[in-house]
């Protein structure tokens, strides 16, 4: 759609809501000027009354025509949101593009980046965030340290939970010989296949702790060790 | 306009009555409690703003979920995503993304206050989620029809609508028994992760619902028009959520002829 058009119909639509509004203001201040006296009224009232009568103000840009009292937010233009969505299409393209030439870890990671780009140009843009009150803003980047708080203690709680003792299956201190608070069964047990039999992995609870000890490389070795600490059984 | 009209006038009366404390505008569509207009645009969308925060850490809990159990069961993962359509789910993006657009359209054109512009980006906005939800019913279904369900449900075929279990198919179950161990944990948040999502869009189709009807009413102008800001934000919530959906379920270690399978 073209600017021209755009100009047309926002003139037309104005017109339309502003003659209800002064029909209506009309009204309110015949009633208003009996209870009370005129030099009451905020200036800001006043102007807004102004402006509500003046049917050629501001057609060429969008500050809204009202007092410092109105609400002031950015309005974009089509080009500067087409241009957003072409970028997240091109992205989209981009991360399945990329997700086909093998990385190895680095997959994961390019990933997330793309996607994260993405969001920053939805926040940005699309959510107004550019314009918009800054505290807006600090809400959204506040939820987002809490999320990285979040994955960073879980992580780093089951990702060390194993390499505290590689040799005896994170059950105990390496130095100490104590058990190792949050000591755990590893649910990476090998299965006889897939499927429905996986409801049986419920675990013969007495045994597997001696079982895990008697194999001490069986867990560490599933979690990524080095293929030749040992075989598996 | 004269029923309107006449409850602004009861507005402001009761003002007057109440020691005369409110001057000025008191429009129908701003609350008694807020001084002015830009003074209650503003707590909404910080209001707003705090429960999109809200709402990030709601689904980061999944996404912490799915961290470690990729990190266990990486292999497993792989090819459970290599179980997903990615064309339907790339498909899926565009259209949601496309939402996104009209819907921060929809705001614009009611900042300028036409309203049929509005109703126009809000239907469109309206038919994308529903195009999503199609394609996502496809996909389940498909998901169903090879017993590829979360949890203790995997493994068998099962009827989407009846969930009962559909008559043995020896192709499926030769082609399950390829899949990894573990391969359920990726269905179990598969389906967790987009069901959550697809709840979103519902409530989210519901709500455009209610704002056009209000857009239509005559209830938006260039000097409010909050409410449909407000359903906007919540709606690129929605797509951000899909923005890390969409790779880390179906595009992980994409091998394009098919090594695994």
């Amino acid at each position: 759609m073209s600017e021209k058009d755009d100009e047309k119909e926002k003139s037309s639509a104005e017109e339309e809501s502003e003659e209800e509004e002064s029909e209506k203001d009309d009204s309110e201040s015949e009633e208003e000027s009996e209870k009370e006296p005129e030099s009451e009224k905020p200036k800001a009232k006043a102007a807004a009354k102004k402006d509500d009568h003046d049917h050629d103000h501001d057609h060429d840009h969008g500050d809204l025509p009202y007092g410092a009292d109105e609400v002031h937010a950015h309005i974009g233009s089509y080009k500067a949101y087409g241009a957003v969505f072409m970028a997240l299409i091109f992205f989209t393209v981009l991360t399945v593009g990329v997700a086909s030439i093998h990385l190895g870890k680095a997959n994961l990671a390019v990933a997330v980046i793309i996607a994260s780009v993405k969001a920053a140009l939805v926040c940005t843009f699309f959510m107004h965030l550019k314009d918009d009150n800054k505290f807006n803003s600090l809400i959204l980047i506040a939820a987002v340290t809490f999320i990285g708080v979040f994955f960073a203690l879980t992580i780093n709680d089951v990702a060390y939970r194993e390499k505290l003792d590689p040799q005896s299956g994170n059950r105990m201190f390496l130095q100490s010989g104590d058990k190792a608070p949050g000591s755990w069964e590893n649910p990476i047990k090998k299965e006889e296949g897939p499927g429905a039999e996986n409801k049986g992995e419920t675990k013969p609870a007495p045994t597997t702790t001696a079982t895990a000890s008697a194999q001490p490389t069986r867990d560490s070795e599933k979690l990524g060790a080095p293929a030749g600490s040992a075989p598996p059984k | 306009m004269t029923e309107a009209a006449a409850h602004a006038d009861d507005h402001d009366h009761a003002h007057d009555e109440h020691g005369g404390e409110h001057h000025g505008d008191h429009p129908k569509w701003l609350q008694h409690h807020w001084d002015t207009p830009a003074q209650q645009f503003d707590a909404a969308k910080i209001g707003m703003w705090a429960f999109l925060g809200q709402e990030l850490l709601f689904f980061s809990g999944l996404f912490v979920a799915y961290a470690i159990y990729r990190t266990w069961f990486g292999e497993a993962f792989a090819a459970g995503s290599h179980q997903l359509d990615r064309t339907m789910g790339a498909a899926n993006t565009c259209v949601l993304l496309f939402s996104s657009l009209t819907a921060a359209l929809s705001v614009r054109a009611s900042q300028l206050g036409k309203k049929s512009e509005t109703t126009i980006w809000i239907l469109l906005t309206i038919a994308c989620a529903f195009i999503f939800l199609i394609v996502k019913y496809f996909e389940y279904h498909a998901k169903f029809d090879h017993g590829l369900l979360p949890g203790s449900f995997f493994g068998t075929p099962r009827d989407m609508l009846s969930f009962s279990p559909l008559p043995p198919d020896p192709k499926v179950a030769e082609h399950l028994q390829e899949l990894p161990d573990h391969t359920h944990v990726f269905f179990s948040l598969y389906f967790v992760m987009t069901g959550l999502h697809a709840i979103h869009v519902i409530i989210g189709i519901g709500v455009w619902v209610w704002i056009l009807k209000r857009n239509l009413r005559g209830d938006f102008s260039k000097r409010y028009f909050t409410p449909v800001d407000i359903t906007a934000l919540y709606w690129h919530l929605v797509d951000l959520v899909w923005i890390y959906l969409f790779p880390l379920l179906y595009l992980i270690d994409y091998v394009p002829h098919g090594g695994h399978h």
